[in-house]
């Protein structure tokens, strides 16, 4: 299998990511795919294109000095006296630092968690190690760290003698709950998709760079104290943490190509950092639910993708209710079926995995020796499969033995299909298949969040930033110009051009003037998102905010 | 006394009703109908004295006309055929001249009297050559050209090897005309200020000759439309009209003189001609100027073809309870001025129908026929309209729908002067609010502030940067030009770069009433939704310009401020990091 990254021979990858990478996973909030992405490639010195030799890991400053002067209070959902002690050396320490003036410097120390409090992207009810910034600035990344056994056991031993380092000990970084790899497989994405463009490489290297560390420096460098002092308490400072990234599929797939190219012209603008990190976060997430479906697609295959004919073949078909009164309803019916459609899609190509895997198998082994095969293949992919689960699978393949002896039939092998379906595909299940609808909710790709019909949808956010990688930097084109664009580029359908290049009229009984309207409404959204301008003459010109 | 028809009144319904395309409104129609009893409307506009003098020269550049319909590019056009000493120009006639041009010492000039009209391709292919001639002097072709700035920019989207051109248009479009330039002038008829030409088109439409014939019917004593041509050759009411013209300029709605055209004549006649109402009932107090000049209920069709109602219609003049008037209208008066005042406005004429308003008034008064009572509030907004335009008590302003109508005006009045200390603190504290999106009270700096707007927790803007009030000017910019009406005065923002900043020119930006309302409503407590939809995007795009403009170039790292919650109010704080690495506060 052709594959960009850190592929472990030994290792036992479930059945998702054979078919997208190692690894996306439901549990990664929207924020963290753009948190772990930007740690990653900070950690390889804003290199792209590393990662892809064993020995290349990127570094994770711990930093939980800081975290811990932020996040822990007594409110912590995790108290431990360790980490009580921690944070009270720290103050001390900081109070030192603070000059003395007409300010108490207790103030002044509140007044800085606080203010970097106020940054914060991630709370929900976490632990402090594993809660986040938004990253402002370099030094305000931080990677999910867990206290070993944290959440089971509660700290009892005496502390007071604790040095620094004691007290940090066993706090590790390689969890992957919620920084679950999502991130590093769009870092390895677009690494992937500049190597062979090392100037656009270089571009988007650079800008990310300057976003991170050009402004809100002060920021950084309040940050960075608050960690020195932690630092100066300990014997001997830290050595950061290291990280090795996962894989993706197929490298020379086209799609991530065009994944670099809008992120380069996203890139290029002029708002300030903290707006274009979050239009950027809406971009990743977006990238992210195009790079699934792609590989969903009932057409795809890893040979389309040598040749670059998967972009066309394999678009998605993303149609967009934009909401009005009256008869849109039929616009939001349609959308909803559209994405119930891209998720048949996943499991379908989850199946079609499994059946591959099936006949192959049949073809190569006498129907004797048929079932062990199975079973060894079933123990290539889950070492640890739960036993109810195992005991079920079990009983199936000794109901399929007599049948097997008898030959091969199409109904038998599809009985089998299903079964390991069962058991192979239940962590896609679980875990896997949610994923896009839960991203596509977090950016405004689908509505609602909680409530009937989900269906496609573009929040004024996504839309903005599609904008922006769609229209470079100076440039304006026509509204209809920009409706084609958005459709060759992502699949997305509006108005009824677009609705008849995907062979909707065909499909499902609608008329044009139902997608007319849909597209009308979109123009007039557009245009109050001051991403249109509409002269007397009823021309529409879309351009940058 | 015999039925009369005016012909006058034929000819103002011909703008407004008979034909859906409003042909008399059409430059086209009016040069080859009848001219009316004084002669047809020929408005003296600048413009037309400009190109006429531009084009009297013997190199003339060549000219792009932008604007709406209505506008009078094609007016202009054809005037300008006129001193090339063309015939009468018919439709023939326009298209050849698109590739066969009409000579004059030795200027061949081409002209497309509407780039709409033609295909995409020869559009495209009109622009190219202009683009041409424009880096070769020695090139004899001149083009004038009148386009929808629309289709303009489109054309030009397609011909990325033209930078040049598209280039001199944008700028010509975005910062007006280069009147001295040699190859090539845009002007943009959407900068006309139509309310410069309100007096000079009633003054016309109301001219004796125009109504003499009504002396001769019989049904001249009730009949509005005579009546509204008599009141509006007034100067307090054309007055108060071209106000209302102007206000909605300061709102940034352009108007034609079509559109003009069309709803003075509206105005006049209702929609009525002379013998519906030689034939109609008792009460026509509903045809009066002041109910037509909006758009009358009764007639939806009208106010659906026209705009400029809807526009005017949304300020729902008369629609809304002001004590004080609604008290003088119904009690007739306190003192023995009022009561005069108000005999002379409420009398015994057509828009009161005559008697009846005031005996609906006094049995409202007295309190003894209940449905007359309710008649008698049924014509609040009736009279109230009738004070905007003619009373003289109270200030025309108290109905319209702004809280800031009269801090506007005072600005407008001392252009010049030094303003108001006061109103603009309130300002700089209304745009603070604007720029922050919270309620601070900071009225001595301007703020500069960047956040992040989906934090979990409560939100500490940073400041990026601070202008102090004495960097900051709010008056009215004379705008007026000598080779264009345009509106004589601009509300200007005008602010002096900080000392941090390198950039040494200031920031020029211009305000409309709308955008003044929105920042001085958030500055007294107004809530961030009204007139958001009007005024947020522009508001951002000044922030955005001043952060471009003046974000300090070098960052002091070691300074962070930003405004934190503290009991009541966000209070500025500010931390430094000094030189021994110790946090400082201040």
């Amino acid at each position: 299998m052709n594959v960009y990254g850190q592929f472990q021979r030994d290792e036992k990858y479930p059945l998702e990511a054979l078919i997208w990478g190692h690894r996306l996973r439901d549990n990664q909030h929207w924020i963290e795919y753009l948190l772990e992405f930007l740690s990653v490639l900070v950690g390889y010195d804003y290199s792209f294109g590393r990662g892809t030799q064993p020995h290349q890991k990127y570094r994770i400053p711990k930093r939980l000095g800081l975290r811990r002067f932020i996040f822990y209070d007594k409110y912590e959902k995790t108290q431990d006296s360790r980490d009580d002690r921690a944070v009270k050396m720290l103050r001390e320490a900081l109070v030192n630092k603070v000059e003395q003036n007409k300010y108490d410097a207790e103030a002044t120390l509140q007044q800085i968690q606080v203010l970097l409090r106020s940054f914060a992207v991630i709370e929900d009810n976490r632990s402090w190690y594993a809660k986040s910034l938004f990253p402002a600035h370099e030094n305000l990344l931080l990677w999910e760290a867990l206290r070993k056994r944290s959440t089971k056991d509660t700290y009892r031993g005496p502390v007071d003698h604790f040095s620094a380092d004691d007290l940090d000990e066993s706090i590790e970084f390689n969890a992957r709950n919620f920084f679950a790899r999502g991130g590093e497989l769009y870092y390895l994405i677009i690494s992937a998709g500049t190597e062979h463009d090392s100037e656009r490489r270089e571009r988007i290297a650079r800008s990310l760079w300057r976003l991170l560390t050009e402004q809100n420096q002060s920021l950084g460098e309040l940050a960075s104290l608050i960690d020195q002092t932690w630092q100066e308490q300990k014997q001997s400072p830290d050595n950061d943490a290291q990280g090795s990234p996962g894989w993706i599929p197929d490298p020379d797939c086209k799609l991530y190509q065009q994944f670099a190219e809008d992120l380069d012209i996203l890139l290029d603008n002029s708002l300030d950092a903290l707006e274009s990190l979050e239009l950027l976060a809406h971009l990743i997430c977006f990238h992210v639910i195009l790079y699934i479906y792609h590989r969903a697609h009932p057409q795809h295959d890893p040979s389309l993708c040598q040749t670059g004919k998967c972009l066309d073949v394999c678009r998605p078909e993303l149609l967009i209710d934009i909401p009005g009164d009256e008869e849109s309803q039929k616009v939001r019916s349609l959308s909803a079926n559209q994405l119930r459609l891209h998720e048949q899609w996943q499991v379908e190509r989850v199946r079609r995995y499994i059946k591959a895997k099936v006949e192959a198998i049949a073809k190569q082994t006498p129907p004797d020796q048929f079932l062990d095969q199975i079973r060894a293949e079933v123990d290539r992919y889950l070492g640890g499969i739960r036993r109810k689960g195992r005991e079920q699978f079990e009983k199936n393949m000794q109901s399929f033995e007599p049948k097997v002896l008898a030959g091969y039939t199409a109904h038998m092998l599809d009985q089998v299909v299903e079964s390991l379906d069962e058991v192979m595909g239940r962590n896609f299940r679980d875990h896997f298949v949610s994923v896009h609808r839960r991203l596509g909710r977090s950016i405004g790709l689908i509505a609602p969040l909680r409530g009937p019909q989900p269906r496609f949808v573009l929040g004024d956010n996504l839309l903005k930033t599609l904008t922006m990688t769609v229209i470079p930097a100076g440039k304006t084109m026509t509204f209809g110009q920009f409706l084609e664009t958005l459709y060759a580029r992502y699949g997305i359908i509006i108005g009824p051009g677009e609705a008849r290049k995907a062979q909707f009229f065909k499909r499902s009984r609608t008329n044009e003037g139902v997608f007319a309207r849909n597209r009308d409404r979109f123009l007039l959204r557009m245009k109050l998102a001051g991403l249109l301008t509409q002269y007397s003459d009823a021309t529409a010109m879309v351009h940058r905010p | 006394m015999a039925r009369v028809q005016n012909p006058f009144v034929d000819y103002l319904n011909r703008y407004t009703t008979a034909s859906p395309n409003h042909e008399a409104a059409f430059d086209e129609y009016i040069a080859a109908a009848q001219p009316p009893a004084a002669g047809p409307l020929r408005l003296q506009t600048k413009i037309e004295r400009f190109l006429l003098e531009v084009y009297n020269k013997d190199r003339p550049p060549s000219v792009i006309l932008t604007g709406n319909a209505g506008d009078g590019k094609t007016y202009l056009c054809r005037q300008v055929l006129r001193t090339f000493g063309s015939p009468q120009v018919s439709d023939l006639l326009w298209e050849s001249l698109v590739d066969r041009p009409i000579e004059r010492n030795g200027t061949r000039l081409f002209v497309v009297k509407d780039l709409s009209e033609l295909s995409e391709e020869k559009g495209k292919e009109i622009l190219d050559r202009l683009g041409e001639g424009l880096n070769n002097p020695a090139n004899p072709n001149r083009y004038l050209i009148a386009a929808n700035e629309g289709r303009l920019r489109q054309l030009l989207s397609g011909l990325p090897h033209r930078g040049e051109l598209s280039q001199t248009i944008n700028h010509q479009l975005e910062n007006g005309a280069e009147i001295t330039n040699e190859s090539l002038i845009v002007i943009n008829l959407n900068r006309v200020a139509t309310s410069t030409f309100v007096p000079e088109t009633l003054r016309w439409m109301t001219d004796p000759r125009h109504w003499h014939d009504c002396q001769q019917c019989h049904a001249r004593d009730k009949c509005p439309i005579r009546y509204n041509a008599e009141q509006l050759a007034n100067n307090e009411i054309v007055s108060r009209v071209q106000t209302l013209y102007q206000l909605l300029e300061a709102i940034g709605e352009h108007l034609t003189v079509r559109d003009m055209l069309i709803h003075f004549a509206y105005t006049i006649s209702g929609g009525q001609t002379c013998r519906k109402i030689q034939q109609a009932g008792s009460d026509l107090s509903q045809f009066v100027y002041y109910e037509n000049i909006f758009g009358r209920a009764d007639d939806e069709g009208f106010r659906r073809k026209s705009h400029l109602t809807q526009l005017l219609a949304r300020l729902q003049i008369g629609q809304h309870s002001s004590f004080e008037i609604d008290e003088f209208i119904l009690s007739g008066g306190k003192t023995s001025d009022e009561t005069f005042i108000h005999q002379k406005l409420f009398g015994e004429t057509i828009d009161v129908n005559f008697k009846q308003f005031n005996q609906d008034r006094r049995a409202y008064l007295e309190g003894s026929d209940n449905s007359r009572a309710q008649d008698a509030l049924k014509w609040l907004p009736h009279c109230r309209r009738k004070i905007f335009f003619t009373g003289s008590i109270h200030h025309y302003y108290r109905l319209l729908p702004f809280r800031f109508f009269q801090e506007y005006h005072q600005l407008y009045r001392s252009s010049g002067e030094r303003i108001d200390e006061q109103t603009l603190r309130l300002f700089v504290k209304g745009l603070n609010r604007a720029f922050s999106r919270l309620y601070l009270h900071e009225d001595q700096h301007l703020y500069i502030t960047a956040q992040y707007l989906h934090s979990v927790n409560q939100p500490h803007p940073l400041v990026l940067f601070r202008i102090p009030i004495d960097n900051i000017r709010l008056f009215f910019d004379e705008t007026a030009a000598d080779y264009i009406d345009v509106t004589r005065y601009t509300l200007c923002l005008d602010i002096s770069p900080p000392r941090t900043s390198q950039n040494q020119e200031p920031l020029k930006w211009r305000l409309g009433i709308l955008q003044f309302e929105y920042i001085m409503r958030l500055a007294v407590g107004g809530n961030f939704a009204i007139l958001a939809t009007e005024c947020e995007l522009d508001i951002r795009r000044l922030k955005d310009e001043l952060i471009k403009r003046f974000a300090p170039t070098t960052l002091d790292q070691h300074v962070v401020e930003f405004f934190m919650p503290a009991r009541s109010r966000y209070e500025l704080r500010r931390l430094r990091i000094n030189e021994h690495r110790k946090i400082v506060a201040e």
